[in-house]
């Protein structure tokens, strides 16, 4: 190795961890550090005290013990509740993400097709609901849905229905404020994946005897696949931890986990149980994430 | 380009084009964007088996040309034929045109054999027949040990085959190539030139290319059209457009030329002569063009047509006195640039076949340039 070669290896590790740092630090700061807080809680056991578990460690007469417990992940598989909504949260979750996504494609695609100052309206219209307060949002949804809101309103003024329609509190309801609250989320990156297919593919493919149909199936849909999945799971992952549109809209009819852990928090007061329901729903999560990044990693290497 | 301006040789070098049967013929197609032409009444005809090259300057509309034959847009007016048949109407997905675009667009999400399945698949051939075809068509490009890459994993040459695989295997009865060496650095152009006219010829499939590379139409093309501004000026031959050129754009588009203006002084059967003011002594023609006394016409000599010398040769005409200006050494051979008496640069270009440099001209010689009676073609426009 020659003595520039050697310099030049020697500092790069320093700029390079210039770069690489911050996104750590922020990942410690930000998720590893609350997350061991959480796993620790969860390996306790509830106890009247302030905070209400009892100490991770005791320190007695110079012995230091620990106090670790899997009880409150036991006591998880015991009550069925918790089995219930954590399928519930999973398929309340897959099934809203396919309709964002049925709903969703459409719209990025027309939007992706636009040519012009059109495009940036469209994309304007996407973001600007965001711009109101989430919870404004989904309270104006309870207006338009209750027993005499103004949907059922309508209808019967029109005639349409004698009674009124039971729309509140039902898990459609709840697909209705999921669906509408995270739609954008989906259409942002499918549309940042669609904008860029190349028109001259779809052109050689016209030109190999493709018509519309088959170009769709096989070169658009394939090609945006990153940008479907990336969409899906910013969906999905919130969604399954979701508390305030089931809470608002759904009522007591609607079981997802992050009302079970809310309850057990709040209204139990039963951190341990309550932190192992989170870290549980976190190594749930944890499955399709590492796949999405799996598939992202591919995609990177083969754009190369 | 229109009739009064056409010039018939009558020389012995003139060879009447042969007008074999149309395989596709263009009748007056014209193409306007915004109203503004950018195809231009065009008639022309390919015959079966050619390699025909559309050569032109950037913009003049040949890519525009090649998509109204591949079916991608439509002739504001005009038809397109195959065999006799108008494919007007007809979509770009059901001609049995195929075109490789010059960023060879190759679906990125599918290995080689994939792509080149694709069109067959789209026939709903079945599995056997196109599993044999790709591997056929591999064959014949010699990329079989490549069938499982992914594009982004081949070089560009082999990109540019895989291409041309993926049109070819689809047995289109005309082929379109638009500028199917541009993403090629200089060095493996050459190389591939040769190697697609091969395959090419090989499968012997009817052929239009789109190129604004002299040397590359020249190299691969059986006939070439020169466009300009959404016209066509010239069809031919590479040596009819080179030796032969109708008209002054041609003349200058290809290769390079002296070029002298003036009027005809003398229009007999067997000769013409010109005055230039460019020259000192007439410019003679050895054969009779259909041209008027008194018409204004420019004559054109290429630069390796040009004898030089420091004496003066027996000819009383072609001839003039300058002085060698500037020198071009190219190894085998120069290009000598000629101030004349009447201040016009001439271009010589001129083999360095002596023993000794020595022997050659240098700056500032007082020489002679001349070429003979057959050497200068005369344009009329
Ligand atoms: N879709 C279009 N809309 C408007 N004008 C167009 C369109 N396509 C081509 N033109 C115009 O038509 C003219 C011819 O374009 P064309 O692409 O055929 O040129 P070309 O000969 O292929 O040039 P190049 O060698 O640069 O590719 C140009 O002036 C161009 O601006
Ligand atoms: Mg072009």
């Amino acid at each position: 190795m020659s003595p520039a070669r050697r310099k030049i290896a020697w500092r790069l590790p320093g700029q390079y961890l210039l770069v690489v740092i911050p996104p750590y630090i922020w990942l410690l700061l930000f998720f590893v550090i609350p997350f061991a807080i959480v796993f620790k809680i969860s390996l306790a056991e509830s106890a009247i005290a302030q905070p209400p578990y009892t100490a991770f460690y005791e320190y007695v007469e110079d012995v230091l013990t620990f106090r670790v417990s899997f009880a409150n992940y036991l006591f998880l598989l015991t009550d069925s509740l918790y089995f219930d909504a954590y399928v519930s949260s999973l398929r309340i979750a897959a099934i809203s993400t396919l309709i964002c996504l049925v709903v969703g494609y459409p719209i990025a695609y027309g939007i992706a097709r636009t040519q012009g100052p059109l495009q940036s309206l469209l994309l304007m219209l996407v973001i600007l609901p965001s711009w109101t307060s989430f919870l404004v949002r989904i309270y104006a949804w309870m207006g338009l849905l209750r027993n005499n809101g103004i949907i059922n309103s309508v209808l019967m003024s029109l005639g349409v229905v004698d009674e009124p329609i039971r729309m509140m509190n039902t898990e459609f309801a709840v697909y209705i404020g999921i669906v509408y609250t995270y739609l954008p989320f989906l259409i942002l990156p499918l549309y940042a994946n669609l904008v860029k297919l190349d028109n001259r593919l779809l052109e050689a493919a016209t030109d190999l005897g493709a018509g519309p149909v088959s170009r769709f199936l096989r070169i658009t849909l394939p090609l945006s696949m990153g940008g479907v999945i990336a969409g899906c799971m910013l969906v999905f992952i919130p969604v399954v931890g979701e508390f305030v549109i089931p809470e608002l809209l759904g009522g007591s009819e609607t079981l997802m986990i992050g009302k079970v852990l809310w309850g057990e928090f709040f209204n139990n007061r039963d951190w341990p149980v309550a932190s192992a329901v989170a870290t549980v729903m976190l190594v749930l999560l944890l499955i399709p994430i590492t796949l999405f990044h799996r598939y992202q990693f591919r995609e990177m290497e083969a754009n190369d | 380009m229109t009739e009064t301006t056409a010039i018939t040789l009558k020389g012995p070098t003139s060879r009447a084009p042969s007008e074999a049967a149309g395989y596709i013929e263009l009748v007056g197609v014209s193409k306007s964007f915004d109203g503004i032409l950018a195809v231009n009444n065009v008639d022309l005809t390919i015959r079966k088996g050619e390699l025909f090259a559309l050569l032109g300057a950037s913009g003049c509309g040949k890519s525009t040309l090649l998509r109204m034959l591949s079916g991608f847009e439509q002739p504001t007016t005009g038809d397109i034929l195959l065999e006799g048949r108008s494919l007007t109407g007809l979509p770009a997905n059901q001609r049995p045109f195929n075109m490789m675009f010059q960023s060879y667009a190759l679906f990125p999400h599918m290995t080689v054999a994939q792509n080149l399945a694709f069109g067959l698949k789209q026939e709903g051939k079945g599995k056997r027949e196109v599993e044999t075809r790709v591997a056929e068509m591999l064959e014949r490009v010699q990329m079989t040990a490549y069938y499982k890459r992914k594009p982004h994993q081949l070089s560009g040459g082999q990109q540019q085959r895989i291409a041309l695989a993926r049109c070819l295997i689809k047995r289109p009865k005309l082929l379109l190539l638009d500028e199917p060496m541009g993403a090629l650095d200089k060095k493996l152009r050459t190389r591939m030139q040769l190697e697609v006219a091969n395959i090419l010829e090989s499968v012997g499939v009817t052929c239009v290319m789109v190129t604004h590379d002299q040397e590359e139409a020249m190299t691969m093309a059986n006939r070439i059209a020169i466009m300009d501004g959404g016209r066509i000026l010239q069809v031919g031959t590479p040596d009819e457009i080179y030796e032969q050129p109708n008209c002054r754009y041609t003349a200058e588009f290809i290769g390079s030329v002296n070029v002298f203006d003036g009027v005809i002084v003398d229009d007999e059967v067997n000769y013409v002569n010109i005055a230039s003011p460019q020259a000192r002594n007439t410019l003679h023609i050895g054969h009779g063009i259909s041209g008027f006394a008194g018409q204004p016409v420019s004559v054109a000599v290429r630069p390796e047509k040009i004898q030089i010398s420091l004496e003066r040769p027996a000819q009383p005409f072609n001839c003039e006195a300058g002085e060698v200006d500037d020198i071009a050494y190219l190894g085998s051979h120069s290009v000598y640039h000629v101030k004349l008496e009447s201040g016009m640069d001439v271009s010589v270009t001129a083999m360095n076949d002596e023993r000794w440099a020595g022997e050659r001209l240098t700056w500032h010689d007082k020489v002679w340039v001349y070429w003979d009676e057959h050497s200068a073609v005369v344009l009329t426009s």
